[in-house]
């Protein structure tokens, strides 16, 4: 046989994309504790701390607590640990790898979003768990939440990435992930109501808004068809944005 | 002969002037071994960079199979697969599913990729490493490791950048006979190596590099000749006189080890039937010959005087 006759079809982007996640959820065998530990222990920490001092709250105070820690789990490991992590795989040139092969740059990149995503699951379970024995508030977990997780982890792992590729440093990239992740959680967690309006103003431009407001809406019900159709679509709009920044600033050849 | 690489005019500067690759022109024959040798910062790195479209050239090309090279080719990165210096994409799989997951998204089926992993392994020595996470590996395994998987799939062009690097002897040696059995079915390697020493055993062409640019390129035997490379006789326990006959064959000195060594030439012959004269010998403890190698090579360019040279007679 000669060498060129060997040449290979390139595999199918769906059939890529699954080996890639497998190749990013790896991780978890040496690092799964870490992954648990940091997703879970600062929203759950906060669910507790607000239920303790604030005593029993309304309904949709409470539902604002609990989406908007869900959101602070996604955002601890897609935009603080991602972005360390990323600008550490530039630095060090471990995109080179994936780069070489026959897999479309969109199944690498987005392999490593939905990972960091996945990273972050064991951390929302113990959030809505945890936050639904404090406040005794029914919630509606249905099948309608996988899409909504899916956007708000490939919006907010992209803000990570983009942190991860465009800083100088692993340092620098963990510095302003932590720095972002600490917006997510204030705009997040507090209802618009205590905040002064120019905040709320400036919430409306980063995506974790309109994923609390989604999953706020999902979780409790009875939110009308337009705040759903605005909310996801924003977060959608966000998701693919933010994707395709990464997958150019990652690509980029020297 | 029909060329898997053509390099023409290459130059790749940086700003602040620096010149990584500066007019590179070379072909690399399909099913040929091609050798990149030089020192830190010769510019190997670069060029091989620019030979897998992860850099662009700032003039000249790069062709692969006749067709121009360019950054994101599909074509390429299903021809070319690139071993670079540490495969950090992979360090939480174990080296059986970092030979398979390549493989796969290189195109091959699950289970064939899954059993190429394990014929890879036994190839290479390691059948047993194959369910151990490459991160917990000893450096020359992680490097294994990477190599393993470039080989995933047998892909019709292989560069691999220092791959014998921190690999024991026992292991270094099943690395150099899988290379020449890739050739044999018809590979074509692009080897970036600092050790000249083994490389010249599977070479067929070299190119030396220096400050961005090719200061040699030919067979190892061709640049030997090409750089009048001597045969040398080194003698341990010469006396006054040994030195004396010695010095009327050519340059003689004194090695680091208080052996002398003696440049000779064309006159091997006649030399060694001087020095072994019973009158001459008796005081000598040991007689080598000393020929040439691709190291020497290396090292005239690279400014040594004098370096190791390979022992093929005693």
């Amino acid at each position: 046989m000669s060498a060129q006759s060997r040449v290979l079809s390139a595999p199918a982007a769906g059939a890529s994309f699954w080996v890639l996640l497998r190749m990013q959820l790896s991780r978890l065998r040496r690092s799964w504790r870490q992954y648990v530990v940091v997703s879970s222990a600062m929203p759950t920490g906060i669910v507790l701390l607000l239920r303790a001092m604030s005593g029993p709250v309304p309904r949709d105070v409470a539902l604002q607590v609990i989406t908007g820690n869900l959101v602070l789990s996604v955002a601890i490991t897609s935009i603080a640990m991602l972005a360390q992590q990323v600008a550490w795989m530039k630095a060090s040139r471990t995109f080179d790898y994936f780069r070489t092969l026959p897999v479309p740059s969109a199944a690498v990149v987005l392999s490593i979003l939905v990972a960091y995503l996945c990273f972050a699951l064991p951390g929302m379970a113990v959030v809505l768990f945890v936050g639904r024995l404090l406040y005794g508030v029914g919630m509606q977990v249905g099948i309608a939440l996988v899409p909504a997780v899916l956007l708000t982890g490939v919006a907010l792992s992209g803000i990570g990435a983009v942190i991860g590729l465009l800083s100088r440093t692993d340092q620098l990239a963990g510095l302003l992930g932590n720095m972002v992740m600490m917006v997510v959680l204030f705009l997040g967690i507090i209802p618009a109501a205590r905040v002064p309006a120019a905040v709320t103003a400036i919430s409306w431009l980063i995506p974790s808004t309109y994923a609390v407001h989604l999953l706020m809406a999902l979780l409790g019900g009875g939110a009308p068809l337009w705040e759903w159709l605005r909310d996801g679509g924003a977060l959608l709009l966000w998701a693919l944005a933010l994707f395709t920044w990464v997958d150019r600033l990652s690509y980029r050849v020297d | 002969m029909a060329m898997a690489y053509t390099v023409e005019h290459l130059r790749k500067s940086y700003p602040g002037g620096v010149l990584a690759s500066d007019d590179l022109c070379f072909s690399v024959a399909k099913g040929e071994i091609f050798g990149v040798l030089g020192p830190n910062g010769a510019g190997k790195s670069t060029l091989v960079r620019q030979m897998v479209g992860l850099t662009r050239p700032s003039s000249g090309t790069v062709r692969l199979f006749g067709g121009a090279v360019r950054p994101h080719d599909a074509r390429l990165r299903r021809s070319v697969s690139f071993l670079a210096q540490s495969p950090l994409a992979l360090l939480d799989l174990t080296v059986a599913e970092a030979i398979a997951y390549t493989g796969m998204l290189r195109g091959l089926p699950a289970t064939a990729a899954r059993t190429e992993a394990q014929q890879l392994l036994e190839e290479l020595g390691i059948g047993d490493r194959g369910r151990r996470v490459i991160g917990r590996l000893s450096g020359g395994e992680h490097r294994l490791a990477g190599l393993a998987s470039a080989l995933a799939a047998d892909p019709p062009v292989l560069i691999l950048d220092e791959p014998t690097n921190e690999l024991d002897p026992v292991i270094r040696t099943h690395v150099w006979d899988m290379l020449e059995r890739r050739r044999r079915l018809g590979t074509t390697i692009v080897l970036v190596t600092h050790n000249v020493l083994e490389a010249e055993r599977v070479v067929d062409r070299v190119a030396i590099m220096a400050r961005g640019r090719i200061a040699l390129l030919g067979t190892p035997e061709e640049l030997k000749r090409q750089l009048h490379l001597h045969v040398t006789i080194e003698l341990a326990g010469a006396t006054q006189p040994v030195r004396a006959a010695a010095a009327e064959f050519g340059q003689v000195w004194e090695d680091g080890q208080g052996k002398l060594r003696v440049r000779v030439g064309k006159d091997l012959g006649r030399a060694l039937q001087r020095l072994t004269d019973p009158a001459l010998f008796a005081g000598i403890e040991s007689l080598r010959v000393l020929h040439p190698s691709l190291e020497d090579v290396y090292l005239s360019v690279h400014g040594e005087e004098e370096g190791h040279a390979d022992v093929r007679a005693v």
